[in-house]
């Protein structure tokens, strides 16, 4: 089951960047993009549009949502928690209250969004860490810390923003979450993340697959649960904070991506991690390529996208198909 | 004797009540003539300036936060800004009537009226007769008309100077952004400021976009001769500028930048005629 199905993932992955990269709202035909693909047009300013800017962004939606589809599986597991996304552990709002800050101190021009964003959310990520990980029953404290700092922070967000209201659609715009600002850059950073954290952790999915069993089962299974934690939701935690503070907040991808993939493969990790790395990028990418295109002239924040074609394929799935979760 | 110095002291004392009672009737009624004065709380910019332009700033009493201009403006008590200006700060002003434009909600305006103040709620179309409906508007209300007249003949001749003399030059393509970064916002088809680009002169590449969004695509595919940007909030345009040509996909681009003052610009009111001779000196490079 699970080969023919990550060869179908990756085989409309590309098919589906194949298609993007001919639509958008400028007219270039579909020949004319596989000319310039090919390196045969010689029209510098369409090739310049194909090439530096549906390219990149292409590439990078599909990577970050492999990541989020990836962390997901991730945070779902070490978290022992259904609910868990990439998000629960204060890594959006940590973010969006970064550059909050950096926007009301009017520093924003001088570190800009990601770098101010990275640093709110790995802050916030680490405090909570570090306020719970030690405790007993770790999984509950953890994400109820989350989710008390997410209000928190998003409280604090929301009054920095009151009192700088001038400043408002700057970081709403920034938070609702677009690839339009994807370069070759990006790519390069988006890429190497995507490595440094699936190939590691795909190789960890014994260990994931006994965190899901209650502790003193994976104990006797020869586990440290604490330790083997941390290990894996901290490279995730970091992975989804970088993609976050390029992109801003996209949300349900991370949520969706591995129950989707549950529901076709089953509860175990080894079969589990791939498809919802894959499952992650073809949506994000489909969604982008929305955004992109929906509007004649404009553009549409993708994590509007994500939600509205999401969660009535998920509902679907969720009523049809068998599902297990541990 | 005694009985006369007596009569003496009831007199004076009478007298001093007397003259103090008619002081006391007389108070309220001085200040009821200065109530029957109007008062105003301008809650929108392009109001304050209006009223400014047609002399009748002494009866400004209140401000919206972001009434900036002229700078005298900034010394009226504020009441917050137009999204959620303070109905007790208002109130405290003692206003008789409060002038507004766009963006105030109704509730507010409805909680005003109630409080027995008269509210002037003024929608214009976005264009330069929507400028002028709005100056006479306001005219009326502070009973300047003839001024208001005045005030529109004037505009009107320098706005016929601009566009011929506009006519008469080649029309660069002009993109006039209001934002970049993460989402593009633009002087779209559906603007009063497109409108403007073009009767100065230049041809807006945004005309094919709508509701001030605008895509990187489109924007790179046109490369604009002009780009008017403007400045980030709280910036005098330097660092706008420096953002704008260091992020990709913008540093590739090949028109020459030119900040504009987008209060100035936007605002429909008195100084409208001169935004457009502003716009066709950016836009040329050359004064009128």
């Amino acid at each position: 089951m699970r080969r023919p199905l990550v060869a179908a993932l990756i085989d409309t992955g590309a098919l589906l960047a194949l298609l993007a990269i001919g639509l958008g709202p400028s007219n270039i035909s579909f020949g004319e993009t596989i000319a310039i693909l090919l390196g045969r047009s010689t029209a510098a300013g369409k090739a310049y549009i194909v090439t530096r800017l549906r390219l990149p962004r292409i590439l990078t939606s599909y990577m970050v949502g492999a990541i989020l589809g990836f962390s997901g599986a991730i945070f779902q597991a070490a978290l022992r928690n259904p609910m868990a996304d990439p998000f629960i552990l204060g890594v959006s709002s940590g973010a969006s209250f970064g550059v909050a800050v950096a926007l009301a101190l009017g520093l924003s021009a001088f570190v800009g969004f990601p770098i101010a964003a990275l640093i709110g959310s790995v802050i916030t990520m680490l405090f909570i860490f570090a306020l719970s990980i030690k405790r007993r029953r770790a999984t509950t404290s953890l994400l109820l810390t989350g989710v008390a700092m997410n209000y928190i922070l998003s409280s604090a967000m929301t009054l920095l923003l009151f009192m700088n209201k001038e400043q408002y659609q700057r970081i709403l715009y920034w938070s609702l979450g677009t690839f339009s600002t994807a370069t070759w850059r990006e790519v390069w950073v988006v890429g190497v993340v995507l490595l440094a954290l699936t190939l590691p952790l795909g190789l960890k999915h014994r260990t994931l697959d006994m965190m899901l069993l209650d502790e003193s089962s994976a104990l006797a299974g020869g586990l440290e649960v604490g330790k083997s934690r941390l290990l894996v939701l901290l490279p995730a935690s970091i992975a989804t904070a970088i993609c976050v503070s390029y992109f801003g907040v996209i949300g349900f991808i991370g949520l969706m991506a591995p129950h989707v993939s549950r529901l076709l493969v089953g509860p175990r990790h080894r079969n589990l991690l791939g498809p919802s790395a894959l499952f992650g990028g073809l949506l994000l990418l489909g969604s982008d390529t929305l955004a992109r295109i929906l509007l004649p002239t404009g553009e549409l924040p993708v994590g509007i996208i994500t939600s509205l074609m999401g969660v009535p394929l998920f509902l679907y799935l969720l009523r049809k198909g068998r599902y297990r979760y541990g | 004797m005694h009985n006369t110095r007596f009569m003496r002291r009831l007199l004076v004392a009478s007298m001093v009540l007397l003259a103090g009672s008619l002081l006391l009737f007389a108070l309220p009624q001085t200040e009821k003539s200065t109530q029957d004065e109007l008062r105003i709380v301008s809650l929108s910019p392009n109001v304050t300036e209006t009223i400014w332009a047609l002399g009748k700033e002494d009866l400004l009493v209140g401000r919206s936060d972001y009434c900036n201009y002229p700078e005298e403006a900034l010394s009226l008590p504020a009441v917050g800004t137009l999204y959620s200006p303070s109905l007790e700060q208002l109130l405290a002003l003692e206003p008789t009537m409060v002038i507004s434009s766009a963006f105030v909600g109704d509730q507010f305006l409805a909680a005003v009226e109630q409080a027995g103040i008269t509210v002037l709620e003024i929608n214009t179309q976005e264009s330069f007769s929507g400028t002028y409906e709005l100056i006479r508007a306001i005219a009326q209300a502070v009973k300047a008309t003839d001024k208001a007249e005045l005030m529109i003949l004037e505009m009107q001749n320098l706005i016929k100077e601009v566009a011929l003399k506009a006519q008469t030059k080649a029309k660069p393509s002009v993109y006039m952004a209001f934002d970049f970064g993460s989402f593009d916002s633009a002087a779209t088809a559906d603007t009063f400021l497109s409108e403007m680009v073009e009767l100065a002169g230049g041809n807006n590449v945004a005309k094919d976009g709508a509701n001030w969004t605008y895509s990187k695509e489109l924007l790179m595919y046109h490369d604009p001769e002009v780009i008017l940007l403007s400045p980030r909030w709280g910036d005098d345009g330097s660092a706008t500028i420096a953002e704008f040509t260091t992020t990709k996909p913008y540093s590739d681009l090949r028109g020459r930048i030119e900040i504009f003052d987008a209060d100035m610009i936007s605002r429909q009111g008195p100084r409208s005629a001169i935004a457009l001779q502003t716009l066709f000196e950016l836009i040329h490079q050359e004064s009128l």
